[in-house]
């Protein structure tokens, strides 16, 4: 079938000794992630228009929102507002919700040093090292400190192997961070973290609740499937992680990220 | 990009940007354009409404967009090299390239080839691509794709025998 065997083999041998003589930059994937949120301003500029009709539904989504919420209050008393503050419910011991906020370089250096292990021992592949993930290599590699993310006594770090972006989720207390699980997909969906919409993903519904924590008010059970804004978090309550899902109250980690990594 | 763009961007670049680095950089044999045309093919990828969203076809998608950045970059250098009195370059990226590799007659035969050949061969010897994703990639036959690459074996044959030859003759 071959008629080229001998000139197949030399070529391949040549194309295979020029491969190793082209050594991407170390850091090409954040300049190319870079490159492309840089160029996220261009985009929206030049759609003038589109920006300006844009507000303008803004503006009356937001005057209809509040005049509902103005009748709202008027014809229900004492209606249950889900906030992410201490209430009573939740011990002396734990530390008060604060808003999530980016890791400090300090604080993802540990993050990673506690994550890297239980995560590539999760997903069984080894550690990328100075290596980067490929189709005959899949491997765990962190991603970089711009997307870890500290909540209340819990966090996260990207990581990737090879065709996957991954997020490593930890909790923290006085010994220090603590691996708690590690979610990889190629497309969003489920991948709880801040700022970004996710599913419920149980059989039947899941519990919201008014505070993050097991013994909690329950204020709703969204069904599975139901289509949730994810605005602050993680909290780290009663061995689990927490999540608040915007406008409703928070819902436990298991039940946004479904059964397996 | 939104908050959903980057989650579908990112691993698609973790997954694609070293690879697709190294197929521009054998293409054009300089690592600056490489890489201009590896973030140009992302942000093609990122503004069409048409690219897709799996990995697979993501890739050909992409590896489509970096020949044709590839090709549009030789072109522009084709017609920048029919311009009068223009002074040499001081280093040919090719020629250097060929002098840092191993088998420099290869190198040499190599720049003969047609820019499809040599997208063809770069596409089945050093990404290893079987011809139906060559094929698929280059937005050709399957069997196109055979007789393309048959065809430039042929010719590297032909031109590393001639080159064998005239050296004997100097000898």
């Amino acid at each position: 079938m071959n008629a080229n065997p001998d000139i197949e083999t030399r070529l391949r041998d040549h194309l295979a000794a020029e491969r190793e003589t082209i050594r991407p930059p170390a850091d090409l994937e954040a300049r190319v992630l870079r490159r492309l949120q840089e160029s996220n301003a261009t985009r929206t500029g030049t759609g003038v228009v589109r920006q300006v009709l844009l507000a303008a539904a803004l503006v009356l989504f937001a005057a209809g929102l509040a005049f509902g919420v103005a009748r709202l209050r008027a014809t229900t008393p004492g209606p249950i507002r889900p906030s992410p503050s201490v209430s009573a419910t939740t011990t002396p011991t734990t530390s008060p919700i604060t808003s999530s906020r980016p890791a400090t370089p300090t604080e993802y250096a540990d993050m990673v040093a506690a994550g890297k292990p239980g995560a590539e021992r999760q997903l069984g592949i080894a550690d990328c090292g100075s290596a980067s993930p490929a189709p005959d290599h899949d491997c765990f590699a962190a991603f970089g400190a711009s997307d870890a993310i500290v909540g209340t006594d819990a966090g996260y770090f990207h990581g990737s192997r090879f065709g996957s972006g991954c997020w490593v989720y930890l909790d923290h207390d006085a010994g220090g961070w603590h691996y708690v699980d590690v979610r990889c997909a190629q497309a969003p969906g489920l991948l709880p973290r801040i700022g970004m919409d996710d599913t419920v993903n149980v059989s039947g519904c899941a519990n919201v609740r008014a505070q993050p924590g097991t013994q909690t008010q329950i204020v709703a059970c969204l069904p599975n499937g139901t289509s949730v804004h994810i605005s602050n978090g993680p909290v780290f309550r009663d061995g689990k992680l927490w999540w608040f899902l915007q406008g409703q109250g928070w819902m436990v980690h298991e039940s946004l990220v479904g059964g397996g990594a | 990009m939104d908050g959903r763009e980057q989650a579908w961007m990112e691993p698609m670049v973790a997954a694609f940007s070293r690879p697709a680095f190294q197929l521009a950089a054998a293409l054009v044999k300089d690592a600056g354009i490489a890489e201009e045309i590896v973030q140009e093919a992302f942000l093609r990828a990122l503004v069409s409404r048409r690219t897709p969203r799996e990995m697979p076809e993501f890739r050909r998608w992409l590896y489509r967009i970096v020949l044709n950045l590839a090709r549009e970059h030789h072109r522009r250098q084709t017609r920048w090299r029919r311009l009068p009195f223009r002074p040499e370059p001081a280093l040919d990226p090719e020629r250097e390239a060929e002098r840092r590799i191993g088998d420099a007659e290869m190198a040499k035969a190599l720049r003969y080839l047609s820019p499809r050949e040599r997208e063809a061969i770069y596409l089945r010897f050093f990404e290893d691509a079987a011809y139906e994703e060559v094929a698929a990639i280059m937005r050709i036959r399957d069997s196109t794709c055979r007789v393309l690459v048959h065809r430039a074996l042929d010719k590297l044959r032909a031109r590393l025998i001639t080159t064998e030859e005239q050296k004997r003759e100097t000898r």
